[in-house]
């Protein structure tokens, strides 16, 4: 069961393509993108640490549970919206970028909102499922993807059009700068898949073992420097920051000589359809039940057969958010969400770690407002 | 109740797909452009020459039997130049497969291709991998050109680059991405393969270099061979001792390659070529009298000629092989590196380190 854990961090390791943390690296690829790698790998695995091993503690408990336990309804509901709302906008912001860039490279004639449309109906229906559905889903989407894009990866890694010298120039010019804080918020994006057991905890069961943690900083490491230094590697030191869409240019500049296509573009980016759905569906799930927590009546079932006419609602809501979003933004204006998103994330996500540590040391003292006795298998719904 | 309402989903849902149709122009309303080029005309208000040689589909394959037609418009940027040139023809253009760009030599000298780049960086439907060239005596006649050999329009110019078609030792190949990688990087400067008409089909052996905008050399076919050898390592090459009474020749299956800067005030710039290969042309007997000595001689020979054109190519002010760039990186950091390699580079020393291994001799002794 432990892999479904791993299946969270591998992804999340794989998408920062879509929230343009490569973009946000390269702009500042001279001053201190480099040296805020160290750091964002040092916080990435602590976080990861202290997140695995509270949930640990609460096997069956996703984080609105534990609000419940410790802190007053209120209080627990404020910071369930925040959680709303941080979850929520990262869809929002993923499903943009990408029909935005499928829309440039696949069928530019085609209007924006219709790559858009059928994302987002695709993205409602499988976040409004049930969180085992969802949870099912992610991991077939993923088995089907991941290992095209590490091929595609591994094809880049190995190319020889990839100029050496200009990563080497990249890093050391970088690694004597100061490190830079968005670049460390950018960066430590890489390695927040751990953040989505705080829904997806309540699927654990009680016996569950955090074993082979030690792969986290592995595989985040992996994925932040070849997304930071391939597209150095292929386009240079200088031409790499005139590009927007600056890995759809790198996996353009690879070819499939002898495949039915040549081009590994498209290849790309059907595979980031993929790896974006699963993105916004574990990310609009992930929002919709933190907001349904907010109810008091709210019980939270994992596997119902029929989901509730709320799921539809407010996955529905968020899907005309979305075109919302895309009717009053542009790409440019994108980017710097997306950066302020990035840093917002990272701000929340420490102030949820001290949170978390707080918990444990309420738990060890006795301070705990209702007891968190075992619950009973949920499935409920109708013929549960 | 519940299978009703899946049934309606599902119909709605097969809807979707239809909707794609509305906006998508079938393939039969497409005009595929094979190659384009741009050319300098002479008139200051319009300069750019735009062709573009354009695939008419055929249902039978066969060798001769590719049509194409050729259109030219002059505007006064090439981006004018593509958007008046739909007025001329009667689908819309398809630049999704076109991987062959031809510069116009006098542009490249007029005006260089900075603004030739930036149309084509641009655009997002022109192929990162695409092949970029010179025409000689211009881009038109390049284009316009139609070999008697295409199976499919314009396959016989892409065939004619890399390793898929035929594999030619003299065919420098720059593809799109590495030409702007190269128009914008400091310490490595561009290099374009020239492509000229010869008979019924393409000649393209020669190389230029440039600088950030003009051509600062053309290389002649042996420099050109050289070059491929030593700054891309290239395989399926070929390298020739002189002799009497006919030369000694290797046929190269692998050529390696690697630039490394010795010496910090004074600079060597070494480069280590690795050959392998079989003689494909040699005096009876000639391999088993000396073999080592016969790999050592190719070798300084080899060594001699590469040099030779190294010291040309930096006399030219220019940097192909990226020693600048090797430079930088070497040196972390350090404040006014790129300057001091600036007065370093014109008096750089060179050292080629060829180290040929003969695998046979061929069939016989």
């Amino acid at each position: 069961m432990i892999r479904y854990y791993f299946y969270h961090i591998f992804y999340v390791g794989m998408i920062n393509i879509m929230v343009l943390v490569p973009y946000v690296l390269i702009s500042h690829r001279f001053d201190g993108a480099v040296s805020s790698f160290p750091l964002a790998i040092a916080v990435g695995t602590l976080y990861s640490y202290v997140t695995s091993s509270f949930f640990q503690r609460f096997p069956g408990l996703g984080l609105p549970e534990i609000y419940k336990l410790f802190l007053p309804v209120w209080l627990a509901n404020c910071l369930n919206m925040i959680g709303v709302v941080i979850w929520c906008t990262a869809g929002i912001i993923v499903l943009f970028s990408y029909s935005n860039t499928v829309g440039i490279f696949f069928d530019p004639e085609a209007s924006s909102y219709l790559n858009l449309a059928i994302m987002a109906a695709a993205s409602m229906w499988a976040a409004s499922r049930t969180s085992r559905s969802v949870q099912f889903t992610h991991e077939v989407l993923l088995i089907v993807c991941t290992p095209i894009i590490l091929w595609i990866l591994f094809k880049a890694l190995f190319s020889n059009w990839l100029d050496w010298d200009a990563i080497r120039l990249i890093a050391d010019a970088g690694i004597r700068q100061p490190p830079s804080a968005v670049c460390l918020f950018a960066s430590s994006f890489v390695f927040s898949g751990h953040m989505n057991i705080t829904l997806f905890n309540r699927l654990n069961p009680r016996d569950l073992k955090f074993r082979l943690r030690w792969t986290i900083p592995i595989v985040g490491t992996f994925f932040l420097l070849v997304s930071f230094f391939v597209p150095i590697g292929f386009h240079g030191t200088q031409a790499v920051g005139n590009y927007l869409y600056v890995w759809s240019v790198t996996t353009d500049s690879l070819q499939m000589k002898y495949g039915f296509i040549q081009r590994v573009l498209y290849l790309f980016l059907l595979l980031y359809t993929f790896l974006s759905l699963v993105f916004v569906m574990n990310t609009w799930h992930t929002g919709m039940e933190f907001f349904k927590a907010c109810f008091k009546k709210y019980k939270p079932y994992t596997d119902e057969v029929n989901v509730p006419a709320i799921n539809w609602w407010v996955c529905g809501v968020l899907a005309g958010l979305t075109f919302a979003y895309a009717y009053f933004t542009n790409d440019i204006f994108n980017r710097i969400v997306a950066e302020i998103w990035l840093v917002t994330r990272f701000i929340i996500e420490s102030i949820l770690i001290a949170l978390l540590i707080v918990f444990i040391v309420m738990k060890k003292k006795g301070y705990m407002k209702r007891s968190d006795e075992p619950r009973l298998p949920q499935s409920g719904g109708a013929g549960g | 109740m519940i299978r009703k309402k899946t049934l309606v989903l599902c119909l709605m849902l097969t809807l979707l797909p239809a909707l794609g149709g509305c906006q998508l122009k079938d393939i039969d309303k497409r005009y595929f452009v094979v190659s384009t080029g741009f050319d300098y005309s002479d008139n200051p208000k319009t300069p750019y020459r735009v062709s573009l040689r354009l695939a008419l589909p055929s249902s039978k394959v066969e060798e001769g039997g590719a049509m194409s037609v050729v259109q030219t418009v002059d505007a006064a940027s090439i981006a004018e130049a593509v958007r008046h040139l739909k007025s001329t023809v009667d689908k819309e253009l398809e630049f999704g497969h076109c991987r062959e760009f031809i510069l116009g030599r006098k542009l490249i000298e007029k005006d260089g291709f900075d603004n030739a780049m930036q149309w084509l960086s641009r655009r997002r439907d022109i192929q990162s991998v695409s092949n970029v060239m010179i025409g000689e005596p211009d881009a038109f006649s390049v284009v316009s050109l139609q070999p008697k050999s295409e199976r499919y329009p314009g396959n016989s110019l892409f065939l004619s680059f890399g390793n898929e078609g035929t594999e030619a030792a003299h065919t420098v190949t720059t593809y799109l991405f590495d030409l702007y990688r190269r128009l914008y990087e400091t310490g490595l400067d561009p290099v374009l393969p020239v492509a000229s008409l010869f008979r019924d089909g393409y000649r393209i052996d020669r190389a230029a270099v440039l600088d950030k905008q003009k051509t600062r050399l053309y290389l002649d076919p042996d420099e050109t061979l050289l070059l491929n050898m030593t700054a891309f390592g290239v395989d399926n090459t070929i390298l020739a001792l002189p002799d009497e009474p006919v030369n000694v020749v290797l046929a190269a299956t692998h050529t390696n390659s690697k630039i490394n800067l010795k010496g910090g005030e004074d600079p060597v710039a070494i480069v280590n070529v690795r050959i392998e290969g079989f003689l494909e042309q040699s005096p009876p007997h000639l391999l088993e009298k000396d073999w080592g000595g016969l790999e050592r001689k190719m070798g300084k020979h080899f060594s001699e000629e590469a040099e030779k054109l190294l010291y040309k190519i930096r006399d030219a002010g220019v940097d192909p092989y990226g020693f600048g760039l090797h430079y930088l990186a070497d040196h972390h950091n350090e404040k006014g590196r790129w300057e001091k390699w600036k007065r370093l580079y014109p008096d750089i020393r060179f050292e080629v380190r060829a180290n040929v291994s003969i695998q046979g001799s061929g069939l016989i002794r």
